[in-house]
């Protein structure tokens, strides 16, 4: 399953839904590069608000995606974990590392438009 | 008065002595044979499990314990008699026993060896200790009612969220504390949470552990955390045990909290 990519000026936007598979997350880091390389947007925002648990390897992926798109330039917020999800991060020590958080996808948006952001 | 006589006087008076201690501890004595079978208990027995003397001597001592224990009881005995292995011989525990009316009373058992001339028996010494079980569970219902002691995570300003943390921080109250906050900023949309610390009364690694996981918790959220009311003492020791609270925005004062707050927010507060 392709995971939509959509672009709104500087910034893409994408959101993770729960029937993801670990195929889906690699092919949607090399999408997002792409895409990335191709348009020099300046900002990405990947909404996780309906993923119930996110497990080591996605978070790692994340990460890694942060990272990766960084390099090329993009400031990343992840925006929308759930309390639980945070919670369950912490005891699997899977905390985002060196992720930008926001609440929801206005805040994610707002924080990139406006460029202040809160590391995580 | 020869010397002999005077002796036996002495003797006399003496196992007198004995008897009346036998007879008037508050603990309750029990001798039983090899074979389990009970010789001789003293009043503070029968009071405890409501028999009358006569029904108890000449019985098997499983007729004090629950039925579980009691189908397991001679192959306890042969054991000891066939392998030497004390299990509860010389030593205490605490175990169920069974009153005449078949209700269950929590006693310490402490079972001695007595050998008078080859002659074998066991000496158990029961302990009534159903109050002090009671104040035990007393005590363990107090403390989780303690522990659900709810601490409000408030709404202070429209993305602003305080926390003022009351008491001590161990694991089980923290992962409640920390689920509140995550409830609250994101029900709340919350940018700031303000952990305020001024009632936690030590500071120390566990704690600020739990802090710290606190805030990583609210920041994963997109929230950032203020952590106020650190005393004096508590920083002194944060350093010294070298917790990294570099990361961490940490004010003095709830009051400066606030402000940072409101800086944080983009709001201006202004005196009049």
């Amino acid at each position: 399953m392709k995971i939509p990519i959509l672009k709104r000026g500087n910034i893409l936007l994408t959101s993770l839904q729960e029937d993801l598979t670990d195929r889906d997350i690699v092919d949607l880091q090399e999408d997002l590069l792409d895409i990335i390389g191709e348009t020099g947007s300046t900002g990405l925002v990947i909404d996780v608000t309906s993923l119930d648990r996110i497990d080591s390897y996605l978070s790692r992926i994340l990460s890694q995606t942060a990272a990766m798109v960084g390099v090329l330039g993009c400031n990343v917020v992840i925006s929308g974990i759930q309390p639980a999800v945070a919670m369950t991060l912490l005891e699997i020590g899977g905390a985002l590392k060196n992720v930008k958080t926001a609440l929801n996808l206005e805040h994610g948006i707002d924080m990139l438009l406006a460029g202040t952001n809160i590391e995580s | 008065m020869s010397k002999e006589e005077n002796g036996a006087k002495t003797d006399s008076m003496e196992l007198l002595r004995l008897q009346a201690v036998f007879d008037n501890v508050i603990d309750g004595i029990v001798i039983i044979d090899e074979k389990g079978t009970i010789e001789k208990v003293n009043p503070a027995i029968t009071t405890l499990f409501g028999y009358e003397e006569s029904e108890l001597v000449g019985e098997n001592v499983k007729i004090l314990t629950p039925n579980h224990i009691a189908v397991e009881h001679d192959s306890y005995i042969k054991n000891y008699l066939d392998t030497g292995i004390k299990k509860i011989i010389g030593l205490g525990r605490e175990l169920e026993a069974r009153a005449k009316d078949s209700t269950p009373i929590s006693i310490d058992l402490s079972v001695s060896e007595i050998n008078v001339k080859g002659d074998r028996r066991f000496v158990g010494i029961v302990r009534d200790i159903s109050d002090r079980k009671e104040t035990d569970r007393i005590i363990e219902a107090q403390q989780k009612s303690l522990l659900e002691l709810s601490t409000p995570a408030i709404q202070l300003w429209d993305d602003v969220v305080l926390m003022a943390l009351v008491g001590n921080i161990d694991t089980e109250r923290a992962a409640g504390l920390i689920e509140r906050l995550l409830t609250t900023v994101s029900s709340c949309e919350a940018r700031v949470a303000i952990l305020d610390v001024t009632g936690v009364p030590v500071i120390d690694t566990n704690v600020a552990r739990h802090l710290l996981k606190a805030v990583a918790a609210a920041k994963m959220l997109g929230a950032e955390v203020i952590l106020t009311g650190i005393n004096p003492s508590g920083a002194q020791t944060l350093v010294q045990l070298g917790i990294d609270l570099e990361k961490v925005n940490t004010k003095g004062s709830l009051r400066a909290g606030v402000e940072e707050a409101m800086r944080i927010t983009g709001k201006q507060l202004t005196q009049t």
